[in-house]
């Protein structure tokens, strides 16, 4: 459901200028879970970054589902990732000032989504985390949050979920769990899913990988 | 290795930082640098001026000539070190030749006399063995030098004509133009026989003894010497009108330094908590290295510190020279020539003040960071900065009001000021802590849409934001509190300085009822602008509430300055005066105004009292009141009480009745000429003089108008003091926003990545920080009103005034100005792209 | 001789109160002092206390110069004074006016005092020694001359005794106290005497 040709993706002017990308062309197929995986420097971060919307390429084309991302405008961007797609980062970025309920509740209300409180509280139970409902994201331990990440990412039940080495700040105890999750809900929601990781145990459990080196995929 | 870290380093890397650091407090000292200068220079000055006006440094005087027994006391205690006589004396003089005869004030003086100030001739050098006469005598009958006058039994040349003497200062005007002559000469003339009345004064130098020194030798002649009709006058007791004003300017001036100040502080404590909170992962990492916390604190108190005395002389830098050239614009703007040395002692005797607040601001950060518990801090994601408490503000505080103490000179502004402040703080934690309360249970369960994303979250976040919001409200409100207060108080302080209609240059009194019409119709033929018109009758007031008014005097004593002021009301005869308007210097403060058209009534007459009156008599609205009135008993009742600026030149009273009443009373009117040209007033003054010889005429033009350029420049001093806190104030909260946005970043990435379209990020932050800064700017608007209304009831004595622009002006430009910058600050946030969001991997 | 008794005595039975107007200045008003201590006060007691019926109106208004004199008598008229003390013309002199202005003044009071059948006692005024001697001889003079022209009663110098006498004065030296009004109003009450 998304095909990717020749990304490039450079930083920096003149003599610093650095390509991070060189080239990346893939596809990703629904429902499968992909690994991306590549050492530190390999420019994972920057192709899931790509990848989401969340920043331009130089060159080449990101097909999602129908549309071709890479000419929509920053507004329909923005508009366009709301619907599809889902994000769990690394440092589980939960809006401070929001419950937990509310943070699954977010996206939904971006979108106006009818039934979003009853879906947000849904979520909340598959994640295991009713009972924390109503606790800001300060009163929350490390997996926790990342669970509440977890439940926000998939409320809008976007196309494509992406998840950037979400149990990389949680011990080894607490993010084997919350791994256990998260591929558990991709599974049951059917969401395709693109994870970057640089733990070869976690790429095995996706169905399947590609190596990132140096900006190009071997 | 370290140190090299902190010092060279520190600056280098962020180089912003330490510059907008510098600058805040560069404004912020600035003010009270160059305020502590000025103020000290006119402080110097008026204390000159003071001895000017005296031409001594202890005068003994009585309105007769001091027996041989009191002599001997005075000589006795103050050993005639330095010392000469002045006297004045009322005498009939005639110039022979012009066959002309009138009254002149004769000031008889001998030895070194004038010991201070000076006296300018028109030619030649003022000396006290000569006859001379003041410019004003001289035009009345056009004397040149050499004349010869008749004074008493001798005749004297004039040999010189003065044109200016300093000790004729603020004081009085009085019913004859002046002339100077040896005291001997008083004698040889035949004045001073037995039966003279007059002014006679001994004068003494005596340098070197402090103001405590002369107080306690005043408090001994007093003892030696019974009859109060002798009195001590000091320096401090001749400049009253001058010092009032440039008290209350320099009290004005103080406060507004301060408040400058303390917004610097506010903003240079925003400054350092963003910085610290930049900084702090790698001050963890120092801890790590083996860098105790404490280490840690004293290089960053120890940067602070440089950085406070670059400041410092810079301040020097910019003030010294700038003094220079502004000395001569303050100078006239206070009336006062400053001088062109300067002392620096005001600022050194300050310094350690500013140092002290400067840095107690940082304490609450520093105890903050002491707090931090660095180790954790590195393992999880986010690191903070330690919570400060309450009592770290102790010593910020306990400083502050020391130096409003200081600085005011008076325990009671220092406080008053201090006590604003702590009330500000209170009130704002008061106020946050309810509407977050509020905001919590209104917001929760509620879901997002109230009724929009925006909304929502921006009520929620505040709902939420615990300390972090209490600490922006504060800042906001202080800085709306003290901009308020300064307007404010600039206002009432403007207000006090009326503008009369015109500026009076003569004042003519004793025109009897049948003249007016025609006194009237002279003026209009001389085309001279008669004003103020105003009938006069004298009365007494003999019942109050039918009980008695007069008491009889214990003593008649003239030593305190104020004597008591219930006597001084009581016992008195009263000029009264019939009309139904207010004039430009009056207003009603209670009760309620005459009716327009006069009235037919029986009841008793309609009584307005001015208010200091009022409270020295202590008659009140409602009372009923007995006048004697040339034979005529009249009844009255107090209608309502008048304030009456006392800058106002124009005849002003303390009783008004409604008109219709008393027209019949036997009266004499005043009126006022305006100024015009010299030569108008003189000819104006001559030929009305003849064709009316039984009115007076005192001339009050110079005396006006030295009044009324230190009201004048007063005025724009104060203003310009006022905006340039002002401007401190703007910047800082300019600053605020700015920084207020930026925190936000990570959360405004977050919610774009989240799919949030840029408008709603916008209108997110707006609302969020919008109704923050309108609620704190609300309450810091109308609180800096109402100490306003306080500090300036009890330190400046001013009347309740609202000034309804002066708050919304600058709230709305605030709102503005903030709203603006925050959004061109979220700008650049909102269109940015969230990738830094990701790891950096 | 029993009937010429009962005459006097019903003829005194039918006088009526002797109303004596005393129009003056401060020094009439009593400035500083109570009403009750102001000289016309005293007089009308010391007169009762002679069994005379006499009222005194107290026509003193402080800073009054010789040409209120005249609008001033006019608003008295109407409590039908027998007497009248003027004692005005202080102020003019100390105010350095000219004496041919200050007489005219008080003439034209004391001609219409005259004209309504007033007897005016005039009280003289003397200046201060600094005014100079010129000025303080005709100032002096101005008094017994009106009076003999207008054959009025004269007190030569209300304040003898009195001026410049330190204990008898205020301290501003020219108003008397209350112990210098009670020796004025003696002085002026031995004139009115014999008017009575």
């Amino acid at each position: 459901m998304m095909t990717v040709k020749n990304l490039r993706k450079s930083f920096g002017e003149g003599s610093t200028r650095i390509e991070v990308l060189k080239g990346i062309t893939l596809d990703v197929v629904k429902g499968e879970t992909l690994a991306l995986v590549g050492k530190s420097g390999s420019g994972k971060s920057t192709l899931l970054s790509l990848l989401a919307g969340l920043d331009r390429s130089d060159h080449g084309d990101i097909v999602v589902g129908e549309k071709n991302i890479t000419g929509l405008s920053e507004k329909e961007l923005t508009h366009f990732r709301a619907q599809e797609m889902g994000i769990v980062f690394q440092q589980f970025h939960l809006v401070s000032t929001l419950t937990a309920l509310e943070n699954v509740l977010l996206p939904l209300s971006i979108l106006k989504r009818e039934n979003a409180r009853e879906k947000a509280e849904a979520l909340l139970e598959s994640v295991g985390l009713s009972h924390r409902a109503h606790h800001l994201p300060s009163e929350l331990s490390g997996g926790e949050s990342q669970r509440v990440a977890i439940a926000r990412a998939l409320s809008t039940s976007p196309s494509v979920l992406f998840a950037d080495e979400p149990s990389g700040n949680l011990d080894e105890e607490t993010g084997t769990k919350v791994m256990d999750l998260l591929f558990e809900m991709v599974k049951k929601t059917g969401t395709t899913m693109i994870l970057v990781t640089h733990d070869p145990d976690l790429a095995r459990r996706c169905s399947r990988t590609v190596h990132l080196e140096h900006g190009s995929l071997t | 290795m370290i140190q090299k870290f902190f010092f060279t380093r520190e600056f280098r890397r962020y180089p912003f930082f330490f510059l907008l650091l510098g600058s805040t407090l560069l404004l912020g000292t600035l003010g009270l640098v160059s305020i502590s200068i000025v103020a000290g220079q006119v402080k110097t000055q008026l204390e000159n001026n003071a001895h000017n006006l005296l031409t001594s440094d202890f005068v003994v005087s009585a309105r007769r000539e001091l027996f041989p027994e009191e002599q001997a006391k005075v000589s006795a205690i103050l050993k005639d070190k330095n010392t000469y006589q002045v006297t004045d004396l009322y005498s009939m003089v005639s110039h022979p030749v012009k066959n002309q005869t009138r009254l002149v004030e004769l000031r008889g003086v001998e030895g070194a006399y004038p010991f201070y100030g000076d006296i300018t001739l028109q030619t030649g050098k003022f000396s006290t063995d000569k006859f001379y006469v003041s410019r004003d005598l001289s035009e009345l009958w056009n004397i040149q030098i050499g004349d010869i006058l008749q004074v008493g039994e001798i005749q004297l040349p004039v040999q010189g004509i003065v044109i200016n003497d300093t000790s004729v200062g603020l004081r009085g005007f009085s019913l004859a133009p002046r002339a100077y002559i040896p005291l001997i000469k008083l004698t040889e003339a035949g004045l001073m026989k037995r039966g003279v009345t007059g002014g006679f004064a001994r004068h003494f130098r005596l340098p070197g003894l402090s103001t405590e020194d002369l107080k306690k030798i005043k408090t001994e002649i007093y003892e030696e010497i019974n009859d109060s009709a002798v009195r001590v006058s000091l320096p401090e007791d001749s400049s009253e009108q001058t010092g009032r004003v440039i008290h209350m300017i320099s009290n004005f001036m103080a406060l507004a330094a301060l408040i400058g100040l303390v917004l610097s502080l506010v903003g240079i404590f925003y400054l350092y908590q963003s910085h610290l909170q930049a900084r702090l992962k790698d001050l963890c990492l120092m801890n790590l290295f083996g860098l105790t916390k404490t280490t840690i604190t004293s290089f960053i108190l120890a940067q602070y510190t440089l950085i406070f005395f670059i400041v410092m002389i810079l301040d020097l830098l910019i003030v010294i020279p700038g003094y220079k050239i502004f000395a001569p614009m303050i100078s006239q703007s206070i009336g006062l020539d400053l001088g062109p040395s300067l002392d620096l002692m005001p600022v050194f005797s300050n310094l350690p003040f500013l140092f002290g607040l400067s840095l107690s601001i940082l304490v609450p950060l520093l105890a903050g960071l002491l707090r931090t518990p660095m180790g954790m801090q590195l393992k999880s994601a986010k690191i903070s900065l330690g919570r400060f408490r309450f009592y770290d503000f102790i010593p910020f505080l306990l400083l502050l009001w020391a130096f409003s103490w200081h600085l005011a000179d008076s325990m009671k502004v220092g406080s008053l000021f201090f006590a604003s402040l702590i009330l500000v703080f209170v009130l704002s934690t008061i106020v946050v802590r309810g509407l977050q309360i509020l905001l919590r249970k209104t917001t929760a369960h509620r879901g997002l849409l109230l009724p929009d994303l925006p909304t929502g979250l921006a009520l929620k976040s505040l709902a939420r934001s615990g300390h972090r919001l209490t600490l922006s409200f504060l800042s906001i409100a202080l800085g709306a509190t003290l901009i308020s207060l300064i307007l404010q108080l600039d206002r009432m302080i403007q207000n006090e300085f009326v503008w009369d209609k015109n500026k009076p240059g003569l004042f003519i009194f004793d025109i009897q009822e049948e003249q007016i019409d025609s006194f009237k119709a002279f003026a209009l033929e001389k085309k001279a602008p008669l004003d103020a018109i105003t009938p006069m009758i004298r009365a007494r007031l003999i019942k109050v509430n039918d009980e008695k008014f007069e008491k009889k005097k214990s003593s008649y004593s003239m030593r305190s300055k104020e004597d008591d002021d219930d006597e001084r009301v009581r016992n008195n005869g009263l000029n009264l005066t019939y009309r139904s308007y207010l004039t430009a210097a009056e207003k009603i403060v209670e009760g309620e105004p005459f009716p327009k058209e006069p009235r037919i009534t029986d009841g008793p007459v309609y009584v307005s009292i001015e208010k200091r009156w009022s409270e020295r008599s202590g008659i009140v609205i409602g009372d009923k009141v007995l006048f004697d009135i040339q034979g005529v008993e009249l009844e009255g009742v107090v209608r309502n009480i008048r304030e009456v600026k006392w800058t106002s030149f124009y005849p002003n009273f303390f009783v008004t009745l409604e008109p219709g009443m008393i027209e019949g009373a036997p009266k004499t009117y005043l009126a006022v000429l305006p100024t015009g040209t010299r030569e108008g007033k003189l000819s104006f003054q001559r030929e009305a003089a003849e064709k009316f010889p039984n009115i007076s005429f005192i001339d009050v033009e110079e005396l006006v108008s030295k009044i009324s350029v230190l009201f004048d420049k007063s005025r724009k001093a104060i203003e310009i003091i006022s905006y340039l806190s002002l401007l401190v104030g703007f910047v800082i909260l300019y600053g605020l926003s700015h920084d207020q946005v930026y925190r936000r970043y990570y959360d405004i990435a977050l919610m774009k990545s989240l799919g949030i379209p840029a408008m709603d990020l916008r209108r997110n932050l707006l609302i969020e920080f919008g109704s923050l800064f309108f609620v704190a700017m609300s309450m810091g608007l109308g609180l800096g009103w109402l100490i306003a209304q306080v500090l300036g009831r009890e330190i400046f004595k001013l009347g309740l005034t609202i000034d309804w622009m002066r708050m919304f002006v600058p709230g709305v430009f605030l709102l503005t100005l903030c709203t603006l910058t925050i959004l061109v600050s979220s700008w650049r946030i909102v269109e940015a792209k969230p990738r830094e969001l990701l790891s950096q991997g | 001789m029993k009937f010429i008794f009962f005459f006097l005595l019903s003829f005194s039975a039918f006088a009526e109160t002797t109303t004596i107007l005393m129009l003056g200045d401060s020094l009439t008003e009593g400035y500083q002092l109570t009403r009750e201590e102001a000289y016309p006060a005293l007089v009308e007691k010391k007169l009762k206390a002679k069994n005379f019926d006499v009222k005194v109106i107290n026509g003193g208004s402080a800073g009054a110069t010789s040409a209120s004199g005249l609008k001033r008598l006019d608003w008295y008229l109407k409590a039908k004074p027998k007497v009248m003390v003027l004692a005005l013309g202080a102020n003019d002199g100390l105010r350095g006016f000219k004496i041919p202005e200050t007489e005219k003044f008080l003439a034209s009071t004391i001609e219409k005092a005259q004209e309504r059948g007033i007897k005016v006692i005039l009280a003289g005024m003397q200046m201060p020694t600094n005014y100079g001697e010129a000025y303080r001889k005709e100032f002096e003079n101005l008094y017994p001359k009106l009076s003999k022209k207008y054959k009025t009663g004269l007190i030569p110098f209300i304040l003898v005794n009195v001026a410049a006498v330190p204990s008898l004065n205020l301290p501003d030296g020219i108003h008397p106290n209350a112990k210098g009004q009670d020796m004025v109003a003696e002085t002026v009450a031995k004139s009115i005497e014999p008017l009575l």
